[in-house]
Protein backbone atom coordinates (compact mmCIF):
# COMPACT_ATOMS: atom_id res chain seq x y z
CA UNK A 1 0.00 0.00 0.00
CA UNK A 2 1.50 3.37 -0.94
CA UNK A 3 1.54 6.35 1.43
CA UNK A 4 -1.50 8.15 0.02
CA UNK A 5 -3.64 5.01 0.15
CA UNK A 6 -2.49 4.41 3.71
CA UNK A 7 -3.31 8.02 4.66
CA UNK A 8 -6.79 7.81 3.13
CA UNK A 9 -7.37 4.50 4.91
CA UNK A 10 -6.32 5.99 8.24
CA UNK A 11 -8.59 9.03 7.76
CA UNK A 12 -11.53 6.81 6.76
CA UNK A 13 -10.83 4.45 9.63
CA UNK A 14 -10.74 7.40 12.05
CA UNK A 15 -14.04 8.74 10.70
CA UNK A 16 -15.59 5.28 10.84
CA UNK A 17 -14.29 4.82 14.37
CA UNK A 18 -15.77 8.13 15.49
CA UNK A 19 -19.17 7.36 13.97
CA UNK A 20 -19.43 3.80 15.19
CA UNK A 21 -17.79 3.85 18.62
CA UNK A 22 -21.13 3.52 20.44
CA UNK A 23 -22.19 0.71 18.13
CA UNK A 24 -18.81 -0.99 18.70
CA UNK A 25 -19.39 -0.73 22.46
CA UNK A 26 -22.85 -2.31 22.18
CA UNK A 27 -21.45 -5.16 20.08
CA UNK A 28 -18.58 -5.67 22.54
CA UNK A 29 -20.99 -5.73 25.48
CA UNK A 30 -23.23 -8.42 23.97
CA UNK A 31 -20.23 -10.51 22.91
CA UNK A 32 -18.61 -10.24 26.33
CA UNK A 33 -21.88 -11.20 28.04
CA UNK A 34 -22.27 -14.15 25.70
CA UNK A 35 -18.69 -15.27 26.30
CA UNK A 36 -19.13 -14.94 30.09
CA UNK A 37 -22.37 -16.92 30.02
CA UNK A 38 -20.67 -19.71 28.04
CA UNK A 39 -17.68 -19.63 30.39
CA UNK A 40 -19.86 -19.91 33.50
CA UNK A 41 -22.08 -22.51 31.80
CA UNK A 42 -25.10 -20.21 32.16
CA UNK A 43 -26.71 -21.65 29.03
CA UNK A 44 -30.00 -19.84 29.60
CA UNK A 45 -28.27 -16.44 29.45
CA UNK A 46 -26.16 -17.48 26.47
CA UNK A 47 -29.22 -18.71 24.57
CA UNK A 48 -30.98 -15.36 25.21
CA UNK A 49 -28.13 -13.64 23.37
CA UNK A 50 -28.42 -15.85 20.29
CA UNK A 51 -30.44 -14.53 17.35
CA UNK A 52 -33.89 -16.13 17.29
CA UNK A 53 -33.38 -17.97 13.95
CA UNK A 54 -30.05 -19.39 15.22
CA UNK A 55 -31.66 -20.60 18.45
CA UNK A 56 -34.52 -22.17 16.44
CA UNK A 57 -32.11 -23.89 14.04
CA UNK A 58 -30.02 -25.20 16.94
CA UNK A 59 -33.06 -26.78 18.58
CA UNK A 60 -34.43 -28.12 15.30
CA UNK A 61 -31.19 -29.79 14.24
CA UNK A 62 -30.46 -31.31 17.66
CA UNK A 63 -33.99 -32.20 18.70
CA UNK A 64 -33.04 -30.81 22.10
CA UNK A 65 -33.28 -27.45 23.87
CA UNK A 66 -30.93 -24.58 23.09
CA UNK A 67 -29.54 -24.72 26.63
CA UNK A 68 -28.63 -28.42 26.46
CA UNK A 69 -27.21 -28.21 22.96
CA UNK A 70 -25.14 -25.09 23.67
CA UNK A 71 -23.42 -26.78 26.62
CA UNK A 72 -22.73 -29.87 24.48
CA UNK A 73 -21.08 -27.79 21.75
CA UNK A 74 -18.44 -26.47 24.18
CA UNK A 75 -17.81 -23.10 22.54
CA UNK A 76 -14.48 -21.34 23.14
CA UNK A 77 -14.80 -18.95 26.09
CA UNK A 78 -11.25 -17.75 26.75
CA UNK A 79 -9.26 -14.80 25.47
CA UNK A 80 -9.68 -11.06 25.04
CA UNK A 81 -11.28 -9.21 22.15
CA UNK A 82 -8.68 -8.48 19.47
CA UNK A 83 -10.79 -6.52 16.99
CA UNK A 84 -14.38 -5.37 16.43
CA UNK A 85 -15.82 -4.59 12.99
CA UNK A 86 -19.33 -3.13 12.61
CA UNK A 87 -21.02 -2.27 9.33
CA UNK A 88 -24.73 -1.55 9.11
CA UNK A 89 -26.65 -4.40 10.74
CA UNK A 90 -23.71 -6.82 10.84
CA UNK A 91 -20.68 -7.16 13.09
CA UNK A 92 -17.67 -9.37 13.65
CA UNK A 93 -15.73 -9.76 16.90
CA UNK A 94 -12.32 -11.36 16.64
CA UNK A 95 -10.68 -13.26 19.52
CA UNK A 96 -7.24 -14.82 19.40
CA UNK A 97 -8.49 -18.28 18.48
CA UNK A 98 -12.00 -17.77 17.09
CA UNK A 99 -14.52 -15.29 15.78
CA UNK A 100 -18.12 -14.36 16.65
CA UNK A 101 -20.57 -12.80 14.17
CA UNK A 102 -23.56 -10.69 15.23
CA UNK A 103 -26.60 -9.11 13.64
CA UNK A 104 -28.68 -6.14 14.79
CA UNK A 105 -32.29 -7.06 15.59
CA UNK A 106 -35.24 -5.20 17.09
CA UNK A 107 -34.06 -6.07 20.61
CA UNK A 108 -30.41 -5.19 19.97
CA UNK A 109 -27.31 -7.03 18.80
CA UNK A 110 -27.57 -10.82 18.85
CA UNK A 111 -25.07 -13.59 18.05
CA UNK A 112 -25.65 -15.08 14.59
CA UNK A 113 -22.62 -17.40 14.62
CA UNK A 114 -20.11 -18.41 17.30
CA UNK A 115 -17.00 -20.56 17.60
CA UNK A 116 -16.04 -19.65 14.03
CA UNK A 117 -12.73 -20.71 12.51
CA UNK A 118 -11.27 -19.32 9.30
CA UNK A 119 -11.09 -21.46 6.19
CA UNK A 120 -8.67 -20.93 3.31
CA UNK A 121 -11.54 -20.18 0.91
CA UNK A 122 -15.13 -19.28 1.61
CA UNK A 123 -16.92 -18.30 4.81
CA UNK A 124 -15.93 -19.17 8.37
CA UNK A 125 -16.71 -22.62 9.71
CA UNK A 126 -18.84 -22.10 12.84
CA UNK A 127 -19.86 -24.40 15.70
CA UNK A 128 -23.13 -22.52 16.19
CA UNK A 129 -25.04 -20.67 13.47
CA UNK A 130 -23.97 -20.01 9.91
CA UNK B 1 -42.86 35.32 -20.29
CA UNK B 2 -43.31 34.39 -16.63
CA UNK B 3 -40.35 33.63 -14.32
CA UNK B 4 -41.61 30.05 -13.94
CA UNK B 5 -41.72 29.55 -17.71
CA UNK B 6 -38.24 31.04 -18.16
CA UNK B 7 -36.79 28.50 -15.73
CA UNK B 8 -39.10 25.61 -16.55
CA UNK B 9 -36.35 23.31 -17.90
CA UNK B 10 -34.38 23.28 -14.64
CA UNK B 11 -37.57 23.17 -12.53
CA UNK B 12 -38.93 20.16 -14.45
CA UNK B 13 -35.68 18.25 -13.98
CA UNK B 14 -35.46 19.19 -10.29
CA UNK B 15 -38.97 17.82 -9.73
CA UNK B 16 -38.22 14.67 -11.77
CA UNK B 17 -35.03 14.18 -9.71
CA UNK B 18 -36.94 14.49 -6.42
CA UNK B 19 -39.70 12.10 -7.51
CA UNK B 20 -37.21 9.54 -8.83
CA UNK B 21 -35.09 9.76 -5.64
CA UNK B 22 -38.16 9.18 -3.46
CA UNK B 23 -39.12 6.23 -5.66
CA UNK B 24 -35.61 4.82 -5.48
CA UNK B 25 -35.56 5.20 -1.68
CA UNK B 26 -38.87 3.36 -1.30
CA UNK B 27 -38.00 0.56 -3.75
CA UNK B 28 -34.48 0.19 -2.33
CA UNK B 29 -35.87 -0.03 1.22
CA UNK B 30 -38.33 -2.79 0.23
CA UNK B 31 -35.59 -4.66 -1.65
CA UNK B 32 -33.16 -4.35 1.30
CA UNK B 33 -35.73 -5.74 3.72
CA UNK B 34 -36.62 -8.58 1.33
CA UNK B 35 -32.97 -9.61 1.38
CA UNK B 36 -32.80 -9.30 5.17
CA UNK B 37 -35.87 -11.53 5.61
CA UNK B 38 -34.46 -14.08 3.14
CA UNK B 39 -31.36 -14.37 5.37
CA UNK B 40 -33.32 -14.55 8.65
CA UNK B 41 -32.10 -11.05 9.58
CA UNK B 42 -34.03 -8.08 10.95
CA UNK B 43 -35.89 -5.58 8.75
CA UNK B 44 -35.10 -1.88 9.21
CA UNK B 45 -37.27 1.25 9.07
CA UNK B 46 -37.26 3.69 6.16
CA UNK B 47 -35.39 6.35 8.18
CA UNK B 48 -32.62 3.91 9.01
CA UNK B 49 -32.45 2.81 5.37
CA UNK B 50 -32.04 6.42 4.22
CA UNK B 51 -28.95 6.66 6.47
CA UNK B 52 -27.60 3.30 5.32
CA UNK B 53 -24.57 2.57 3.16
CA UNK B 54 -26.80 0.48 0.91
CA UNK B 55 -28.87 3.54 -0.09
CA UNK B 56 -25.83 5.82 -0.28
CA UNK B 57 -23.90 3.57 -2.65
CA UNK B 58 -26.88 3.15 -4.97
CA UNK B 59 -27.29 6.95 -5.16
CA UNK B 60 -23.63 7.92 -5.52
CA UNK B 61 -22.71 5.26 -8.07
CA UNK B 62 -25.24 6.79 -10.46
CA UNK B 63 -24.31 10.38 -9.62
CA UNK B 64 -20.62 9.84 -10.38
CA UNK B 65 -21.32 8.24 -13.74
CA UNK B 66 -23.76 10.97 -14.82
CA UNK B 67 -21.33 13.75 -13.92
CA UNK B 68 -18.52 11.84 -15.64
CA UNK B 69 -20.72 11.55 -18.73
CA UNK B 70 -21.28 15.29 -19.02
CA UNK B 71 -17.71 16.07 -17.98
CA UNK B 72 -16.32 13.91 -20.77
CA UNK B 73 -18.83 15.25 -23.26
CA UNK B 74 -17.87 18.83 -22.46
CA UNK B 75 -14.15 17.98 -22.74
CA UNK B 76 -14.36 15.56 -25.68
CA UNK B 77 -16.17 18.07 -27.86
CA UNK B 78 -13.19 20.43 -27.43
CA UNK B 79 -10.70 17.95 -28.85
CA UNK B 80 -12.69 15.50 -31.01
CA UNK B 81 -14.92 16.06 -34.02
CA UNK B 82 -17.97 14.29 -35.38
CA UNK B 83 -18.85 15.47 -38.86
CA UNK B 84 -22.53 16.29 -39.14
CA UNK B 85 -23.20 16.35 -35.39
CA UNK B 86 -24.70 19.46 -33.79
CA UNK B 87 -22.81 18.49 -30.60
CA UNK B 88 -19.42 18.76 -32.30
CA UNK B 89 -17.41 21.91 -32.95
CA UNK B 90 -16.73 22.53 -36.64
CA UNK B 91 -12.96 22.75 -36.21
CA UNK B 92 -12.18 21.60 -32.67
CA UNK B 93 -9.74 23.24 -30.26
CA UNK B 94 -10.13 25.93 -27.60
CA UNK B 95 -11.10 28.69 -30.05
CA UNK B 96 -9.70 32.18 -30.53
CA UNK B 97 -10.28 35.09 -28.11
CA UNK B 98 -12.66 36.56 -30.68
CA UNK B 99 -14.71 33.35 -30.84
CA UNK B 100 -14.67 33.08 -27.05
CA UNK B 101 -15.40 36.80 -26.49
CA UNK B 102 -12.28 37.31 -24.37
CA UNK B 103 -9.68 40.09 -24.04
CA UNK B 104 -10.57 43.01 -26.33
CA UNK B 105 -13.63 41.08 -27.54
CA UNK B 106 -15.49 41.01 -24.22
CA UNK B 107 -18.96 42.55 -24.18
CA UNK B 108 -20.61 44.79 -21.56
CA UNK B 109 -22.62 41.81 -20.35
CA UNK B 110 -19.67 39.38 -20.24
CA UNK B 111 -19.12 37.68 -16.84
CA UNK B 112 -16.77 39.60 -14.51
CA UNK B 113 -14.15 36.82 -14.45
CA UNK B 114 -14.19 36.68 -18.28
CA UNK B 115 -13.31 40.40 -18.32
CA UNK B 116 -10.77 40.18 -15.47
CA UNK B 117 -7.98 38.53 -17.43
CA UNK B 118 -5.05 36.57 -15.97
CA UNK B 119 -5.61 33.63 -13.61
CA UNK B 120 -9.28 34.43 -13.00
CA UNK B 121 -10.16 34.27 -16.69
CA UNK B 122 -8.05 31.11 -17.10
CA UNK B 123 -9.95 29.45 -14.24
CA UNK B 124 -13.31 30.71 -15.48
CA UNK B 125 -12.52 29.38 -18.97
CA UNK B 126 -12.41 25.87 -17.47
CA UNK B 127 -14.94 26.37 -14.67
CA UNK B 128 -17.62 24.08 -16.09
CA UNK B 129 -15.15 21.23 -16.45
CA UNK B 130 -13.57 21.88 -13.04
CA UNK B 131 -16.88 21.88 -11.18
CA UNK B 132 -18.16 18.80 -13.02
CA UNK B 133 -14.82 17.07 -12.27
CA UNK B 134 -15.06 17.98 -8.57
CA UNK B 135 -18.63 16.64 -8.31
CA UNK B 136 -17.65 13.48 -10.19
CA UNK B 137 -14.65 12.82 -7.93
CA UNK B 138 -16.64 13.54 -4.76
CA UNK B 139 -19.44 11.22 -5.88
CA UNK B 140 -16.97 8.49 -6.84
CA UNK B 141 -15.21 8.78 -3.49
CA UNK B 142 -18.63 8.65 -1.80
CA UNK B 143 -19.49 5.54 -3.80
CA UNK B 144 -16.23 3.87 -2.75
CA UNK B 145 -16.83 4.57 0.96
CA UNK B 146 -20.54 3.69 0.98
CA UNK B 147 -19.91 0.66 -1.24
CA UNK B 148 -17.16 -0.48 1.10
CA UNK B 149 -19.51 -0.30 4.12
CA UNK B 150 -22.40 -1.99 2.29
CA UNK B 151 -20.13 -4.72 0.93
CA UNK B 152 -18.67 -5.38 4.39
CA UNK B 153 -22.17 -5.64 5.87
CA UNK B 154 -23.00 -8.34 3.32
CA UNK B 155 -19.68 -10.12 3.86
CA UNK B 156 -20.15 -10.31 7.63
CA UNK B 157 -23.74 -11.50 7.18
CA UNK B 158 -22.25 -14.28 5.05
CA UNK B 159 -19.62 -15.08 7.74
CA UNK B 160 -16.67 -13.61 5.86
CA UNK B 161 -13.99 -11.12 6.96
CA UNK B 162 -14.63 -7.44 6.16
CA UNK B 163 -12.24 -5.74 3.70
CA UNK B 164 -10.08 -2.64 4.17
CA UNK B 165 -10.93 0.38 1.98
CA UNK B 166 -7.95 -0.20 -0.37
CA UNK B 167 -8.98 -3.86 -0.46
CA UNK B 168 -12.48 -2.82 -1.54
CA UNK B 169 -11.05 -0.55 -4.28
CA UNK B 170 -9.35 -3.62 -5.73
CA UNK B 171 -12.49 -5.75 -5.36
CA UNK B 172 -14.72 -6.69 -8.30
CA UNK B 173 -17.81 -5.23 -6.54
CA UNK B 174 -16.41 -1.67 -6.76
CA UNK B 175 -15.49 -2.01 -10.42
CA UNK B 176 -18.68 -3.84 -11.39
CA UNK B 177 -20.75 -1.00 -9.87
CA UNK B 178 -18.54 1.61 -11.55
CA UNK B 179 -18.18 0.12 -15.02
CA UNK B 180 -21.79 -1.00 -15.42
CA UNK B 181 -22.71 2.69 -15.17
CA UNK B 182 -19.85 3.99 -17.29
CA UNK B 183 -20.53 1.70 -20.25
CA UNK B 184 -24.15 2.83 -20.50
CA UNK B 185 -23.19 6.51 -20.28
CA UNK B 186 -20.53 6.18 -22.98
CA UNK B 187 -22.99 4.34 -25.24
CA UNK B 188 -25.68 6.98 -24.73
CA UNK B 189 -23.32 9.88 -25.47
CA UNK B 190 -21.74 8.19 -28.50
CA UNK B 191 -25.07 7.19 -29.99
CA UNK B 192 -26.47 10.69 -29.40
CA UNK B 193 -23.52 12.20 -31.29
CA UNK B 194 -24.16 9.88 -34.24
CA UNK B 195 -27.99 9.82 -34.26
CA UNK B 196 -28.10 13.62 -34.19
CA UNK B 197 -26.33 13.64 -37.58
CA UNK B 198 -29.30 12.02 -39.32
CA UNK B 199 -32.29 12.49 -37.02
CA UNK B 200 -34.02 15.66 -35.85
CA UNK B 201 -36.23 16.93 -33.03
CA UNK B 202 -37.99 20.03 -34.14
CA UNK B 203 -37.54 22.83 -31.60
CA UNK B 204 -34.81 21.14 -29.52
CA UNK B 205 -31.48 22.88 -28.89
CA UNK B 206 -29.91 19.42 -28.94
CA UNK B 207 -30.92 18.91 -32.59
CA UNK B 208 -30.08 20.58 -35.86
CA UNK B 209 -32.99 22.36 -37.55
CA UNK B 210 -35.16 19.81 -39.35
CA UNK B 211 -34.10 21.03 -42.77
CA UNK B 212 -30.37 21.31 -41.99
CA UNK B 213 -28.19 19.08 -44.23
CA UNK B 214 -26.73 15.90 -42.66
CA UNK B 215 -23.13 17.04 -43.26
CA UNK B 216 -23.63 20.37 -41.48
CA UNK B 217 -21.44 20.27 -38.37
CA UNK B 218 -21.21 22.35 -35.20
CA UNK B 219 -23.21 24.21 -32.61
CA UNK B 220 -24.03 26.94 -35.13
CA UNK B 221 -26.07 24.29 -36.96
CA UNK B 222 -28.23 23.89 -33.83
CA UNK B 223 -31.84 25.02 -33.93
Amino acid sequence: MDRSALLVSLVLAALAAGCSSSRDAAVEEVTTDFRSAVSSEDAEAACRLLAEPVRYELELSSGSTCEVELLDVRLPAAGDIQEVAVSGTAAQVRYQDDVIFLGEFGDGWRVTAAGCLSRADGPYDCQVGG
Amino acid sequence: MSRLRRHSLSIVFLVLFAVALVGQAWAGWVQFNDQQVAQDLAEIGLGRYLRSADFAVDVTENWQSEYLQFLLYVLATVFFLQRGSPESGAHGGLGTDEEQKLGEFTEPGSPAWAKAGGVRTAIYSWSLTLVMLAIFLASWLGQSIAGWAAFNETRMQQLQDPLTWPGYLANADFWARTLQNWQSEFLAVGSMAVLAIYLRQRGSAESKPVGEPHDSTGASAGG
